[in-house]
């Protein structure tokens, strides 16, 4: 049997195996959910290409044929060019995911010494690596990639099997990144210490990510729909016929996809062909170079997997703790070292500082002032609806720091948990450690979204006030959740919080934004009648509007309570494992 | 046959294994003894081609295993110190997994896993998660693991770490059975008394370098005492670490 096959065959088994009653819960959850998520993809591109398609009418867009000497489909290009832009993206999510993936594949895999002492040839080995990281880095964008290709072939009406080509010519476009992935993997290891390579690959890929949101958001996609922004309509045709790139596998893949479904399928050789054979060039160079490198850069990786080369935070950093308790300090600083330490953390700070940038430019977008006559009254409810805007991203930022804050002690926890401090209190410990923080996060955008919304004083308090109750309790939602659902053995911080533990805590977390807001309104609405419309609110409005402050906080203390009781008893269940 | 010429192992700056020869002969147990650090492992992973020697040649057989890998590894079975096992297998199917890996399926290879499931008293658990399993029961499944392509050579690292005393006994017991059906048994341990009962002929290694080799006899003569194996040992190594303190003085001066 092929060494391939061989592993695939131990995956297949270890996935049965672990099918006992609550994994299978966790799968339905899971299952639930990615149908949910397909339904939303599927269902919101068949909603914007049927919108699209009504830019077709003859009517309304004589003008464009006048200018046009044969029949140009406004509709029809927005289509191919949306189609490029998710071809583009999910392009360079896959290049990523491969860089990322192939190192770990082809070098940091921990059942590569047991496959090296056995009588199978290292480039099997590499062979089956090299396969491996292809399917785990491109299973994910499929994912999101086909529901939008199935609503393209219902709107063009295509039937199903004259699209079957396309998927034979996916196969190109998705090894494509694999072997640029392994290539790069190959290279850098030799020369670089792979576990540090491996972190300076997650903190360049997410400054890259970073990057290239915020130019995609810059160049502002949405004046593809808004005609009006271009002064004739012949640039705006122009603007859309121009490819992105020429030379990338997207743009490939795209033309083949567009002639299947608007042209003459014949048209789709030539693109195909191209795919095909740098496909087949690139695997050549892959193997050639994985024949010749791996055995030898794989030993390279054991001898050099100490060696630093990012640089090392000072230990000086303790002397910031030193007027906390010795627990509390060492907790603190081995913290604050390990964070400082690991770009696998602290490189998604670039990209909260992108969703951060690119909130506020939307907010700024907006120009309120030109909607209408009601845009203070406008601004007004998007201010206040910005609180949960905000409370949606502080959770987001919870969910990726704080819910992991337990499961990174990882196999050290038993350090901890033999101790002599209460274990329950590492979860209040950990908390306060990263609640300043949140609390920084979520106030500035809010106080910088008021101030673009130009918001009365009220509006500056109640929504400071949310924002504070919220962060603390999403904060204290992500420590316990995180508590509630460790996992120890995770290799890397995406397993921790991509799983049931983290699913639900974004539910509790939602529902419990959603409830506070709810009851924190009635009393906002009082005082917005009382400063704009002068209204004064009589004594049963003010009760009524105190009741629901105090339910909003009573809702706030249970969900505070609760999951802390819970995450108590499952830290003192946990197993300080080795 | 293992043979070990002028073997050297250079990480970067550091020199791990320092031109080490030697021979284990057929139906010979050979102990590989040494500090935290001295180049075990190191030997080790050369011996079963998971490392290549920056000079040097390892030959297994009379084959060189950097020449002939895939000959050489399945004249060879191997424990490492710390066994990495699939964790969601079943004891049984990482037995199934390893007969493919090594291509001897087939019922000699079946008979051969549940004979030592049954003396290793791992029966019970053959068709449990391996990730139930403790440190000890990994161990004695690793163990059968490489027997079962019945290897002329068997490389050890570390055997007794984690076994109860049962277990010890019985991988004793098979050591013994193997050597004199004419295998080829390599260890390293850190357990003096494991070396000094069972091995034919022992090496002391630090610092990369083989400091002694030979049977008891010879090594007592080598450290001019009649001490067990642990005095033995202590004196050998600690003579080399006064030998470098004065040659780095000597150096100084």
């Amino acid at each position: 049997m092929q060494l391939s096959q061989l592993l695939a065959r131990n995956r297949l088994i270890g996935f049965r195996n672990s099918s006992d009653s609550k994994n299978k819960l966790q799968l339905l959850v899971f299952v639930v959910f990615s149908i949910m998520v397909i339904g939303a993809i599927h269902g919101g591109t068949n909603a914007l290409l049927n919108k699209l398609d009504s830019l077709t009418s003859y009517d309304r867009y004589s003008t464009v044929l006048n200018l046009a000497s044969e029949w140009i489909s406004v509709g029809d290009l927005i289509k191919e060019r949306l189609f490029s832009m998710v071809m583009l993206a999910i392009f360079f999510m896959l290049l990523f995911s491969n860089l990322i993936s192939s190192l770990g594949h082809i070098f940091l895999s921990q059942d590569t010494e047991l496959l090296l002492a056995s009588p199978r040839p290292s480039f099997h080995i590499f062979r089956a690596r090299f396969i491996e990281s292809t399917l785990s880095s491109s299973w994910m964008s499929l994912f999101f990639f086909l529901p939008v290709i199935f609503a393209y072939t219902q709107n063009y009406q295509v039937q199903f099997y004259r699209f079957l080509p396309f998927f034979l010519a996916l196969l190109p476009f998705l090894i494509i990144p694999s072997c640029i992935g392994c290539i790069v993997s190959l290279l850098v290891a030799r020369y670089f210490p792979i576990r540090q390579t491996r972190k300076i690959f997650q903190f360049v890929s997410v400054l890259f990510i970073t990057l290239v949101v915020l130019l995609v958001r810059m160049l502002q996609p949405e004046k593809l729909f808004s005609i009006r922004d271009f002064t004739e309509i012949q640039t705006f045709i122009e603007n859309l016929q121009v490819p992105f790139f020429q030379y990338i596998p997207s743009t490939w893949l795209s033309e083949v996809a567009i002639a299947l479904l608007l042209r003459n399928p014949v048209e789709a050789r030539t693109p195909a062909l191209i795919l095909f054979s740098t496909a087949l060039i690139l695997v050549f160079f892959s193997l050639i170079l994985g024949k010749f490198l791996f055995y030898q850069t794989w030993c390279r990786t054991r001898e050099m997997s100490s060696a630093p080369v990012l640089q090392r935070p000072s230990t000086s950093l303790r002397d910031h703790f030193k007027w906390l308790s010795p627990t509390v300090q060492s907790i603190y600083s081995k913290d604050t070292i390990l964070f400082a330490r690991n770009p696998e953390l602290w490189s998604q700070i670039f990209l909260i500082f992108a969703m951060v940038g690119l909130y506020l430019y939307n907010i700024h977008l907006m120009r309120l002032d030109k909607v209408s006559l009601y845009s203070h009254s406008i601004s007004r409810f998007i201010a206040y609806m910005n609180t949960a805007f905000v409370g949606f991203i502080t959770t987001s930022v919870s969910m990726r720091f704080l819910f992991p804050a337990l499961s990174l002690e990882g196999r050290a926890f038993w350090i901890l948990k033999t101790a002599p401090f209460h274990i329950s209190k590492l979860l209040t410990y950990k908390f306060w450690f990263y609640i300043p923080w949140i609390l920084i996060v979520g106030n500035a955008m809010t106080l910088l979204a008021n101030y673009i919304l130009d918001v009365p004083w009220y509006l500056y308090l109640i929504n400071g006030i949310n924002i504070t109750c919220i962060c603390i309790t999403n904060s204290m939602l992500a420590i316990c959740f995180g508590a509630i659902y460790p996992n120890y053995k995770a290799e890397n911080i995406n397993k921790i919080f991509m799983s049931f533990g983290g699913t639900f805590y974004m539910v509790a977390s939602l529902a419990f934004m959603f409830l506070f807001l709810m009851c924190q309104s009635y009393p906002g609405i009082l005082i917005y009648r009382a400063n704009v419309r002068n209204q004064d609110p009589v004594t049963w409005q003010i009760v009524l509007a105190v009741g629901w402050v105090l339910i909003g906080f009573l809702i706030m203390a249970a969900f505070l309570y609760f999951p802390y009781k819970w995450a108590v008893r499952a830290v003192n269940n946990a197993e300080a494992e080795q | 046959m293992i043979e070990l010429d002028q073997v050297v192992k250079q990480f970067a700056e550091h020199r791990a294994v320092d031109s080490i020869s030697l021979k284990v002969e057929p139906g010979e147990i050979f102990g590989f003894l040494g500090p935290n650090g001295a180049g075990k492992t190191t030997s080790i992973r050369m011996v079963t081609g998971i490392l290549p020697p920056s000079s040097g040649k390892v030959l297994i057989q009379g084959l060189d295993i950097q020449k002939h890998p895939i000959e050489c590894k399945r004249k060879m079975g191997y424990i490492p110190d710390r066994p990495y096992v699939y964790e969601k297998l079943k004891g049984w199917e990482f037995l199934e997994f390893m007969m493919l890996l090594y291509d001897c399926q087939g019922p000699t290879a079946e008979t051969i896993a549940e004979t030592y499931l049954e003396r290793f008293k791992m029966d019970f658990a053959r068709d449990r998660l391996i990730e139930d399993y403790s440190h000890g029961m990994k161990q004695k499944l690793v163990i059968v693991a490489s027997l079962l392509h019945d290897p002329d050579i068997l490389v050890i690292d570390e055997p007794m770490v984690g076994l109860d005393p049962r277990g010890a006994k019985t991988l004793k017991e098979v050591f013994v059975e193997l050597t004199e059906a004419g295998k080829t048994i390599f260890l390293s341990t850190h357990t003096m008394s494991v070396a000094e009962e069972l091995c034919h002929r022992i090496s002391i290694i630090n610092h990369g370098k083989i400091l002694a080799t030979g049977n008891m006899g010879e090594l007592k003569k080598r450290g001019s005492t009649d001490d067990s194996l642990e005095g033995i040992f202590l004196k050998i190594t600690e003579e080399e670490l006064q030998e470098a303190a004065l040659s780095q003085n000597d150096s100084k001066e």
